[in-house]
């Protein structure tokens, strides 16, 4: 999942829809602490095989509207997308991924921050 | 300095096309994004892209699709392509192109390689779909060549590619 800021609180909320090759359905929670944008979409553990998610966080350097994000996850067992929301109207300074629970990520995942400019 | 940048690009020209190739992409960027608006000659609203033209069924896929009535997640293994890619079949309202994009993450890198792919085709009418695929080519070998090809029939003139690589320094 994804807190900015080192935002730990309930201030997160998300919707996602998301497939596991054989169902399709629908998730949302609201007042969590991170915006979860891998449920049952990660690599599978000690795989080989890498799971892929893609982050958009939407204007983060407005100081003035909460913090949206559209996000989609891919693996061997699982596609989602998601959007997320960060009710905090702060400039995104500092990004924590982790996962739910105290599952460490293996060698050789990689995390990649890209800035878009408009100009 | 640019993070994406353009590597190759390829609008397909009035006979059409069967397949749309990029060969010799650099392996000096982190990922890899193709953009693609195709349009099929007939009624096919699928196309795959096959890496480093290994037709082999090396390929897995998962993904979740809706239609407007309903939505349905299905997977496959031994595919010959990463699969997921959609456009509009002939039949569908004039004009109208796909709109997809293919992400390869780490495509230079030493580990299996995956695919996400995004991928719309719109339609004024009754038959149209959306649809996130995750794909899986399990192999180690960095990518270099990407042919896009639709299920059958071929691309249209007007189909667009465009290939960019991001990098992160």
């Amino acid at each position: 999942m994804l807190q900015f800021n080192s935002d730990t609180a309930t201030n997160y909320s998300f919707t996602q829809v998301y497939g596991n090759g054989s169902t399709a359905a629908s998730l949302r929670q609201t007042s969590v602490n991170g915006i979860w944008v891998g449920y049952g979409a990660y690599s599978q553990a000690g795989s080989t095989n890498p799971g892929t998610i893609i982050v958009n966080i939407q204007n983060y350097a407005n100081a003035t509207t909460y913090k949206a994000t559209l996000s989609r996850a891919n693996s061997r067992i699982g596609v989602e997308a998601t959007a997320g929301l960060w009710r905090n109207t702060a400039a995104i300074s500092t990004i924590v991924i982790k996962h739910q629970t105290a599952t460490t990520y293996i060698a050789g995942s990689t995390f990649t921050l890209y800035g878009i400019a408009a100009a | 300095m640019p993070t994406f940048t353009l590597i190759a690009s390829n609008t397909v020209g009035s006979g059409g096309a069967a397949t749309v190739t990029f060969s010799s992409i650099p392996a000096t960027y982190t990922d890899l994004v193709l953009l693609a608006s195709p349009r099929g000659s007939v009624a096919e609203d699928g196309f795959s892209v096959r890496i480093n033209n290994d037709s082999a069924t090396n390929y897995e896929f998962l993904q979740i699709n809706g239609s407007g009535s309903a939505v349905a997640s299905s997977s496959g293994t031994a595919s010959s392509a990463a699969v997921g890619g959609r456009q509009p079949e002939s039949g569908y309202t004039a004009n109208v192109f796909g709109n997809n994009q293919f992400y390869f993450p780490n495509y230079a890198g030493s580990k299996n390689k995956a695919v996400a792919v995004d991928a719309v085709n719109e339609n004024n009418a009754t038959a149209a779909r959306t649809q996130f695929t995750s794909d899986l080519y399990p192999q180690t070998t960095a990518i270099s060549r990407l042919d896009a090809f639709p299920g059958s029939g071929a691309f249209v003139q007007y189909s667009s590619f465009y290939l960019y690589g991001i990098s992160n320094a």
